[in-house]
């Protein structure tokens, strides 16, 4: 393992915790407030509904759960459905793959991450309807286009958070590790991985949103 | 157990703007005494340690324990970190357990052990609770059986009463005595606490600002646990109070 990749060493210091992990616990004062949420939308809809009076405009809850009903009974619809499910799974996948490993080795290894940078800066910065012709061109007009931008979108924030979660891992719990006689796997494992999860999970996050977007 | 610390030098920065913290520095630590380091802010106290821990090498010296060479971490040297360093996504009983699991310890001993150690620190019934669910104090106590765990031939700890007031820093002086006196272990004490050092140590090291030079040394033989009050320790105390003063007035 080469050195992590940290600027400045601060021995015996500690920043704060960025996660209470005592309190990651489903309760049921949060789904009441989730519930009530999603009441004051409906009723929001539905009145605004009324005052336009035009389903071309604005459709009311009620005819939209309808007809979300109806399409349910429609296997053609359905069929796109499940299209568009798969797509959006497998083009995910291929995010969080690449995402994570890339993302991880470059938190951990200096090096990785002078040689990944350059060309992970300029990639990102392609907006994403540039990559649509390019992308046909290389792939046909068939899957290969969609599951790119999907796997495009989604892969730079799970990178990116991937990598800053490992690097905001202190110094001071390697070093406590390692002087308890932990091994690499064992560091790795049970010092950098649960350390980065805060920041992991945040990306992967917002990679699946953004994925999921760019499938309109 | 038998701690050489031998001619240890330590620069930081570049070539450029070298700075020297720690000039040919010499130290012992024999059998199970508790040796304490002083010295003001900034004087080199943390970077010797972690030289001695292994988590930093030193540019020249080196240092023996037990006859070998150190120049890693390891499971021999003990630490507890100024801010404790206990892994906040492990509960305290993990978090003890640790150190055991990396020796691959039987499970049934680990078990015995976790037990005894949480009977030890008085931590009984907190085992399943997290870091940031515990007290000052009994985050202290956890990172001090931690280190426990792994059987160290020597506790190294960097201020480990720093962080907080004056009584809770008494009572955690006191606790760590008591724990100390159930299970006796050589100790390397980084402080710039001269009450601190007195109620803990057997033997003072005074170190100076000027490249971490160990200027004085005083053994402190008062009867365990020492009463603040009582006339020996005032005197001991005052003792090093003029020493740190001398010491002082000569650097500048
Ligand atoms: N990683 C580092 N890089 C550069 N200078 C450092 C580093 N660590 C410590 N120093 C310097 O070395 C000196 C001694 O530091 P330290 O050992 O932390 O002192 P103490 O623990 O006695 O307060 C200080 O002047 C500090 O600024
Ligand atoms: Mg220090």
């Amino acid at each position: 393992m080469e050195e992590i990749a940290r600027p400045v060493r601060v021995p015996f210091r500690q920043p704060p915790v960025r996660i209470d992990f005592a309190r990651m616990r489903f309760s049921p004062k949060k789904l009441a407030y989730r519930l009530v949420t999603f009441g004051v939308l409906l009723l929001i809809w539905h009145l605004a509904a009324l005052h336009y009076h035009n389903p071309l405009l604005l459709p009311s809850p009620l005819d939209t759960f309808l007809a979300l009903i109806g399409a349910l009974g429609n296997v053609e619809i359905m069929q796109d459905l499940l299209l568009t499910m798969q797509r959006v799974l497998i083009g995910l996948s291929i995010a969080l793959v690449i995402g994570l490993s890339v993302g991880f080795a470059m938190g951990y290894s200096k090096i990785v991450n002078e040689l990944v940078d350059p060309i992970i800066g300029p990639l990102r910065q392609v907006p994403i309807m540039a990559w649509v012709p390019l992308t046909i061109v290389w792939f046909g007009l068939g899957e290969g286009p969609t599951l790119f931008l999907i796997a495009m979108v989604a892969t730079f924030p799970i990178m990116l958070n991937a990598m800053a979660g490992v690097r905001a891992v202190p110094q001071n719990y390697y070093d406590a590790a390692r002087s308890m006689g932990a091994g690499r796997w064992s560091i790795f494992s049970r010092i950098t991985l649960p350390g980065a999860l805060p920041d992991m999970i945040t990306g992967v996050r917002i990679g699946l949103s953004a994925g999921w977007m760019s499938v309109i | 157990m038998n701690l050489q610390v031998q001619g240890i030098t330590k620069h930081y920065g570049e070539n450029g703007s070298c700075k020297t913290v720690l000039q040919d520095i010499n130290v012992e630590v024999l059998g199970g005494e508790f040796v304490s380091l002083l010295g003001p802010s900034g004087c080199g106290k943390t970077t010797l340690l972690t030289i001695i821990a292994g988590f930093q090498q030193p540019c020249s010296g080196t240092v023996l324990l037990n006859g070998c060479k150190v120049d890693k971490p390891g499971p021999d040297r003990g630490v507890v970190f100024q801010d404790y360093a206990l892994f906040p996504w492990m509960t305290v009983g993990e978090n003890i357990l640790f150190p055991m699991q990396q020796q691959k310890i039987p499970q049934k001993l680990q078990d015995e052990k976790l037990h005894h150690y949480l009977e030890m620190a008085r931590l009984k019934g907190s085992e399943h609770l997290y870091p940031s669910q515990i007290s000052g104090g009994m985050k202290q106590r956890t990172a001090v059986v931690r280190a426990l765990a792994s059987e160290p031939e020597l506790l190294l700890m960097d201020e480990p009463f720093g962080a907080v007031d004056y009584q809770m820093r008494h009572n955690l002086q006191e606790e760590f005595e008591a724990l100390w006196q159930s299970n006796p272990k050589p100790v390397i004490m980084v402080t710039h606490d001269v009450d601190e050092a007195v109620y803990l140590s057997d033997r003072i090291l005074v170190m100076s600002t000027n490249r971490g030079e160990i200027v004085h040394e005083l053994l402190v033989d008062i009867d365990r646990p020492r009463n603040r009050r009582s006339n020996d320790y005032h005197a001991c105390l005052n003792k090093l109070t003029d020493i740190l003063k001398e010491n002082h007035k000569s650097q500048s």
